[in-house]
């Protein structure tokens, strides 16, 4: 019995260690290759990540990336503005972003769009997944990461685990050429027409019993990140078609947090101009590049009001 | 689906029945042994039935009252469903009727025999073990074995792999094409039903083989619940290749109550028919579950009619290994994928809206393409170790080959795979919710 025990604990440990030397060589490829990717989104992190020094940063999901065009601001209020909204992506993303972008240097304004609909994602935990490569930089994403379940910080021992499913992403990327979002300062127009009948009682557009309290309150840490280090913040709830809900529980508990930390709150969910021609809308809650390019120039002149104070 | 620490009593209720029948059952005689018999069917079925089918009788019931304009006035009852009841419920059943059969002598201790019904690799999903082959090695001495535990480790490596390689990411396609069937077009619902058809073999098979391995890692022996079923040239070999534990189950306590084959062609027919309907129905409160089974009983039928045809039609052709092989897989796989559209679809009105458009074959093709790259991928490799595995025709055994460098290139290739592919966010286990 006791050669049974040797043989076994000796075969695990000869294969523990072959484990450790693939995973260690693999995981530093796919960490290089990760960095040298011009895939879209995985590009645009990583330059949201190490590189931006904008003055006006954007903070945000889908909504976030299709309705702040950067160079209508810019040309507004004369500071360079980066947009880092990533579609699919709510406050966890953009609080673990926040927290690096604070140790490299300090933006002048940040605005966020607030997605109602993000807030009530089912799978915004899953999605948590996108900062797994960026899980070393600092404590808060180690923070945000460990939402995800308490094995998180042990899968983290693997070297491939955090480019997990990324692998095509990655090759693909690396054939590109160039940076595309870099010629548009992250912002990602949508283009065609909201061209069929919206159902004011769809389900997907109606504003859910429970808000998700995790939300909150990694929305309240974004607002007091932005507060301690003096930035200001401008929360936005951009325009969705008037057919939808207006989600007012919502859009209520998240006026109180940011007015708590006397920041301004923009409540332009339905808007007067916008909000009821379905030719500015691609789909219900997203404006298109025609509708975003209005939106913008108005969101500007408020932000040149802003900084004017 | 859930774990409620209460539901635990639901649990020590069935035991204590089952227990206290069964040695009723061996200690009488004649008619009595019967009526302890059904007590204790009754009884544990009764909680199967609360649990799992009370709101499904009542909907119909209500319907039908609604329709007749009668006053229908038995409320809705809000429960969960326990994790694993339909398992549990099925083994300790097993254990009575076969205490009842005089093939397995009651269990005297209470430990041993509450040890058999919550065994915890097969508590909440199977195999549905039968008391003849797990009590015995409860009583067992089990010394550690280099070789048994290394073939635990290794059925439990490859069942992960099946799970989170195969199986969950398949599910992302099927998920979101049929989540929102009504805006796919029928090229991508057929694509996904057969994802479906690989992701249910994938994620159940590969919770087995998790769940036979652990328990041989602890050195008990499980029986087999799936052997290639996607191998099977016809819908009877299907049943005996796919989900044994249960299939065997509704053959000697169901089927074969029922009077099996030992009766008229028609009593036969009609037979395996409800046998078939019973299975769907025990899967899930629902008319797409029983539709499903009443589908498979079908194919048997016509099966049996149709078999002289295929004799003759598979020995008179040139192109044996077509006719032999492939043809027959080919239309198994079909079928089964037939109806598991009706598993998979959340209502009859879905599923014969995604059969008609499946009919068409119009429209483009959903494209998800790091999903669509990484499913062929996991489904390649599985096809490869399967068809191997079936065929035997390179004889090669990567995870038992006698070089040890080729083992352990396999262990870390598998380990690797899951690590860069397998989806770590997936859910739960399908057959967790029956």
């Amino acid at each position: 019995m006791n050669n049974n025990y040797q043989k076994f604990i000796n075969r695990f440990l000869l294969l523990s260690c072959f484990l450790i030397i693939f995973d260690t060589l693999i995981g530093r490829c796919l960490a290089v290759l990760y960095h040298e990717t011009k895939n879209p989104t995985i590009a645009k992190m990583n330059y949201s990540f190490f590189e931006t020094k904008a003055d006006i940063l954007i903070f945000g999901s889908s909504r976030g990336e299709g309705h702040y065009i950067p160079q209508i601001i810019k040309d507004s209020t004369g500071l360079e503005c980066f947009n880092t909204s990533i579609g699919g992506e709510g406050i966890f993303y953009s609080f673990g972003l926040l927290t690096n972008v604070l140790t490299r240097y300090k933006p002048k304004l940040i605005v966020y769009d607030l997605a109602p609909n993000v807030v009530f994602d089912p799978a915004s935990i899953d999605k948590i997944s996108i900062l797994l490569p960026y899980y070393k930089l600092n404590r808060e994403i180690q923070a945000v990461v460990a939402l995800k379940g308490s094995f998180e910080k042990y899968k983290m021992i693997s070297s491939i685990y955090p480019y997990n499913s990324l692998l095509f992403k990655i090759i693909t990327g690396i054939r590109k050429k160039r940076n595309d979002f870099q010629l548009s300062n992250g912002y990602k127009p949508v283009y065609g027409t909201l061209n069929y009948f919206v159902n004011s009682q769809d389900d997907r557009y109606r504003e859910p019993q429970n808000i998700d309290t995790i939300q909150i309150i990694y929305f309240k840490k974004f607002i007091e990140l932005c507060h301690k280090a003096q930035i200001p913040v401008i929360v936005i709830v951009s325009p969705k078609y008037y057919k939808t809900s207006q989600f007012p529980r919502t859009i209520t508990v998240f006026k109180k947090i940011t007015c708590s930390y006397n920041q301004l709150f923009i409540d332009n969910f339905t808007v007067d101009g916008i909000s009821e021609n379905s030719k500015y809308f691609k789909d219900p809650i997203h404006l298109n590049n025609i509708g975003s390019e209005l939106f913008s120039k108005r969101i500007a002149s408020k932000l040149k009001q802003e900084l004017s104070k | 689906m859930f774990f409620i620490p209460a539901y635990i009593l639901i649990l020590a209720v069935t035991i204590v029945i089952d227990y206290t029948a069964a040695i009723y059952i061996s200690n009488s005689e004649g008619k009595t042994r019967k009526y302890f018999l059904i007590i204790s069917i009754v009884s544990t079925c009764l909680v199967l039935f609360i649990f799992k089918y009370f709101n499904f009788f009542n909907a119909n019931f209500s319907l039908i009252a609604s329709f007749l304009h009668l006053k229908y006035p038995v409320k809705f009852i809000n429960i969960i469903l326990p994790i694993g009841l339909s398992f549990h419920t099925f083994q300790s059943l097993s254990y009575v009727i076969e205490v009842y059969r005089g093939n397995q002598l009651p269990e005297k201790n209470f430990g041993i025999y509450s040890l058999y019904v919550m065994f915890y690799p097969q508590l909440v999903a199977g195999p549905i073990e039968r008391p003849q082959n797990l009590l015995h090695q409860f009583y067992e001495k089990h010394n550690f074995e280099f070789r048994r535990v290394s073939e635990g480790l290794k059925l439990m490596l490859w069942g992960l792999f099946k799970k989170v390689v195969v199986a969950d990411r398949l599910a992302i396609y099927v998920n979101a094409v049929y989540n929102n069937s009504e805006h796919h077009t029928g090229l991508s619902l057929a694509l996904a039903t057969i994802f479906f058809a690989f992701q249910i073999y994938c994620d159940f098979s590969g919770y087995s083989d998790i769940a036979i391995g652990s328990a041989k890692v602890m050195g008990f022996e499980l029986m087999t619940n799936f052997r290639r079923p996607y191998f099977s040239r016809s819908i009877s070999e299907f049943w005996k290749r796919w989900h044994i534990s249960l299939s065997t189950w509704f053959r000697d306590y169901l089927y074969i109550s029922l009077g099996g084959n030992r009766v008229s062609p028609y009593r036969r027919y009609f037979n395996l028919f409800m046998t078939f309907v019973v299975s769907g129905f025990w899967h899930g409160a629902n008319w797409t579950f029983v539709i499903w089974g009443g589908l498979n009983g079908v194919y048997l039928i016509l099966e049996i009619w149709l078999n002289d045809v295929r004799e003759w039609l598979f020995k008179s052709s040139f192109l044996r290994i077509i006719t032999n092989y492939v043809l027959p897989i080919l239309i198994t796989f079909v079928l089964s994928c037939f109806a598991w559209i009706f598993f998979r679809a959340n209502s009859l009105e879905q599923s014969v809206k995604i059969i008609s458009k499946i009919g068409r074959l119009d429209g483009p093709l959903f494209m998800d393409s790091p999903t669509m790259i990484y499913s062929f991928i996991g489904l390649f490799i599985l096809f490869l170790v399967e068809f191997e595995e079936e065929y035997s025709l390179f004889s090669i055994s990567l995870l038992n080959n006698k070089k040890m460098a080729i083992r352990f290139g396999t262990y870390i290739f598998l380990i690797i795979t899951i690590l860069v592919l397998g989806v770590f966010d997936g859910g739960q286990f399908i057959y967790f919710q029956f």
